[in-house]
């Protein structure tokens, strides 16, 4: 069971680095497409689960959230970018934006894959260790609903505008 | 477990690679002979060491006493007698907490380079190999030079449990799984990042006004 939270922990970890070299600025946009698109999905699944469940499985449900994630998590980082206005970079700002978008990506994919039972790969989830249950229950969609992701979203785009 | 340790090792040498490539040569240079001059030191004179730190220990603490020596006896030192892993992991934290404060200065900035890329894996190896012998010894397969070899590892493993305010870390994973069950943590940690991108912005503003 260890390398699973290992291999997330990692995944952060590079987000941080990501971060150092493109800086804060470029960051920030993703992190504002980041809970744009982590409202969407906890808005659909609070608001239409019943519909929804009448759809897809939970297993199909959690796949098609993962798989938006990390296309639109692609977008971000590859596409137009939503640069945040400033001059020059601050490490420290960039590591902790970097790190904020690794948590965000990388806390929301574990989640959605562990509810799609981590698709079928033999990974026994009977003997998780400790340090799975403790980040199991810190992951963005475990702690956030939506109304507070939409906040967060707000309050990013008016950082954006203001001068 | 092994897996662990090698994602872990690619993890941070990735992050030392790259923050030696940004760096360039001379704060490189600076941060290797700093963290390899701590291992030399860890391995080749942690008896020495402990007791110097336990010393200093003992001293603060007499001082903060107003000079009463009664109670003194009864101070657990810092680094446990036979505690390689601990010296190690001690003598790493200052080394990497000493080149981030000269890596700050002026003098020690450069432009980008490979040779600076080169050096932050070597880093990179060398903390994860550190990191190993000293939280967990019996995983320490990376062949690390100085002294130590595998009676370092073995004299170590017993390390953890005599460390002072080790039920600490007992602690830490109740009081994470009680924060995160509050109510109260969406709120903290939702205004923990509205604050940190406010002073972001607002502190990348002001430099474009400047």
């Amino acid at each position: 069971m260890g390398p699973v939270e290992i291999v997330f922990i990692a995944v952060w970890v590079i987000f941080g680095v990501v971060g150092i070299v493109r800086g804060y600025r470029l960051e920030l946009g993703v992190t504002t497409m980041l809970l744009i698109a982590l409202f969407v999905l906890e808005f659909l699944s609070d608001r239409f689960s019943a519909q929804l469940n009448r759809l897809l499985t939970t297993q199909w449900q959690s796949i098609i959230s993962s798989g938006f994630l990390v296309i639109l998590t692609f977008v971000s980082y590859e596409g137009e970018t939503l640069a945040f206005p400033g001059k020059g970079d601050n490490p420290a700002f960039s590591l902790l934006a970097g790190l904020l978008n690794g948590y965000l990506f990388a806390g929301s994919l574990w989640y959605y894959l562990s509810r799609a039972n981590w698709l079928g790969l033999p990974i026994d989830m009977a003997n998780a260790t400790s340090l799975y249950q403790i980040l199991d229950r810190l992951l963005p969609p475990a702690i956030f609903s939506w109304p507070y992701l939409i906040l967060l979203a707000v309050v990013m785009l008016i950082m954006r505008v203001w001068k | 477990m092994v897996l662990t340790v090698l994602i872990a090792l690619a993890t941070i040498m990735a992050v030392f690679g790259v923050i030696g490539y940004l760096r360039g040569t001379t704060a490189g240079l600076m941060t290797t002979a700093l963290i390899w001059g701590g291992l030399i030191l860890a391995g080749l004179y942690s008896v020495q060491i402990a007791r110097i730190v336990n010393g200093m220990n003992l001293a603060v603490r007499f001082l903060l006493a107003g000079g009463q020596t009664s109670g003194l006896g009864a101070i657990q030192p810092l680094i446990p007698s036979n505690s390689p892993g601990v010296t190690l992991l001690v003598m790493l934290g200052g080394s990497l907490l000493f080149s981030l404060l000269l890596s700050s200065l002026k003098s020690f900035r450069g432009r980008p380079s490979l040779l600076g890329l080169v050096l932050g894996l070597l880093n990179g190896y060398a903390v994860t190999g550190a990191l190993v012998y000293g939280l967990a010894p019996d995983l320490a397969f990376l062949p690390m030079p100085f002294g130590f070899s595998n009676t370092t590892a073995e004299a170590a493993l017993a390390a953890p449990a005599g460390l002072p305010g080790s039920d600490l870390w007992t602690r830490i994973p109740d009081t994470i799984t009680n924060l995160a069950e509050s109510p109260s943590c969406p709120v903290i940690i939702a205004i923990t990042i509205a604050a940190f991108v406010f002073i972001a912005v607002r502190t990348g503003n002001r430099g474009k006004k400047g």
